[in-house]
């Protein structure tokens, strides 16, 4: 009986995240949020996701009301060259890690709605599969 | 003789030689070959080029003369790489003024914007100030920033996508080596991505001390 329960129990704590106004069960750290350098129209996200669960979870968006514009892009130098494309959406596979760091993953965030100085905070909302959501506050730093 | 003092004077001998190069090499820290740096055979002279730098001033080949010189290509829209680059170069150089404070031999860091669309003079003055000391930036026409990346082999294209060019979002493609000019204005070696402060660190006082 009691290893019945154990065995139940890693999918009950699964499903408890998957309901529509749940946040997924990962965790997001290690944000910085950098303001727009001089004259540039977008500043920059970097942060640490971990997806402890034994499924993969698929982050589709994220917005931000503090932003015209939120994409997830990523940098990847091929034979010396840097390109930059958009994600459209990123996987984190299970019990995986994925670093959003210069150089590679990072969050474009455009056209701030209002002048944005180090330290003040700005709201991000990333959006997973069946649109279960995880809001945070991040304050806002200089490079 | 017996075995054990020629074992005692192998040591001592041993532990002499050991402290002889650590002397020698404190006397010369700049001493010893680049490690992260690909040091090219011979210099080779940059092409004739003409752009203007951040003050709307001619930069050209010989703007470069007489001082050893990081050169990188990007962009100020770009907000990745590009910034980080030139934070870790200009976080380097900072190290190295504070390592040896009164020499005076700094590298000086230079972007040149393959994005003359929207960096504008006024623009990259803007946005090189922020990196602190010995920053610069140049940019001219394609035709002009060309003349000084096609011999060089560095490769830059704006990405093609009419949604985002429409919004002024558009991203270029660009080579991202760090390229070491010496004082006579050649190309004297190069650092490749991924980049570290570290590594420029390292290098660059053995770069700008051999000849």
């Amino acid at each position: 009986m009691t290893r019945a329960v154990i065995a139940v129990l890693p999918l009950l704590v699964l499903l408890a995240g998957c309901g529509h106004d749940e946040a997924p069960p990962l965790t997001i750290s290690e944000i910085s949020v950098f303001a727009p350098l001089p004259g540039q129209p977008a500043a920059v996200a970097y942060f640490s996701m971990h997806n402890p669960t034994p499924a993969a979870v698929t982050l589709r968006r994220v917005s931000s009301p503090d932003f015209a514009a939120v994409e997830m892009h990523t940098t990847y130098i091929d034979d010396g060259v840097a390109h930059m494309q958009a994600l459209e959406f990123l996987t984190i596979a299970e019990q995986s890690d994925v670093e959003f760091s210069p150089g590679g993953h990072h969050l474009m965030l455009m056209r701030p709605v209002t002048n944005l100085e180090p330290g003040d905070e700005v709201t991000l909302e990333f959006y997973y599969d069946d649109e279960r959501s995880l809001s945070l506050r991040a304050p806002v730093k200089s490079r | 003789m017996p075995a054990s003092r020629y074992v005692f004077i192998a040591a001592i001998a041993t532990i002499v030689a050991i402290a002889i190069a650590i002397f020698a090499r404190a006397l010369d820290g700049s001493a010893g070959a680049p490690q992260y740096a690909t040091l090219l055979p011979e210099p080779v002279p940059l092409p004739e080029f003409s752009l203007v730098d951040q003050h709307n001033a001619p930069f050209t080949r010989d703007s470069l003369r007489g001082q050893t010189s990081l050169m990188f290509f990007g962009f100020t829209h770009c907000p990745d790489i590009c910034p980080a680059t030139l934070q870790q170069l200009a976080a380097a150089r900072k190290q190295l003024a504070e390592a040896s404070p009164g020499t005076g031999a700094l590298p000086e860091i230079i972007l040149i914007s393959v994005d003359p669309e929207r960096d504008t003079p006024g623009k990259l003055d803007q946005y090189v100030t922020y990196f602190g000391d010995g920053v610069a930036a140049a940019t001219g026409s394609m035709e002009a920033i060309r003349e000084l990346t096609s011999p060089l082999g560095i490769y830059f294209e704006k990405q093609p996508n009419a949604e985002v060019e429409a919004q002024g979002n558009y991203s270029v493609s660009h080579s991202t080596a760090v390229l070491v000019i010496d004082e006579n204005a050649s190309l004297k070696a190069l650092f490749s991505a991924p980049h570290k402060t570290e590594s420029f660190v390292h290098d660059l006082p053995r770069l700008m001390a051999s000849r």
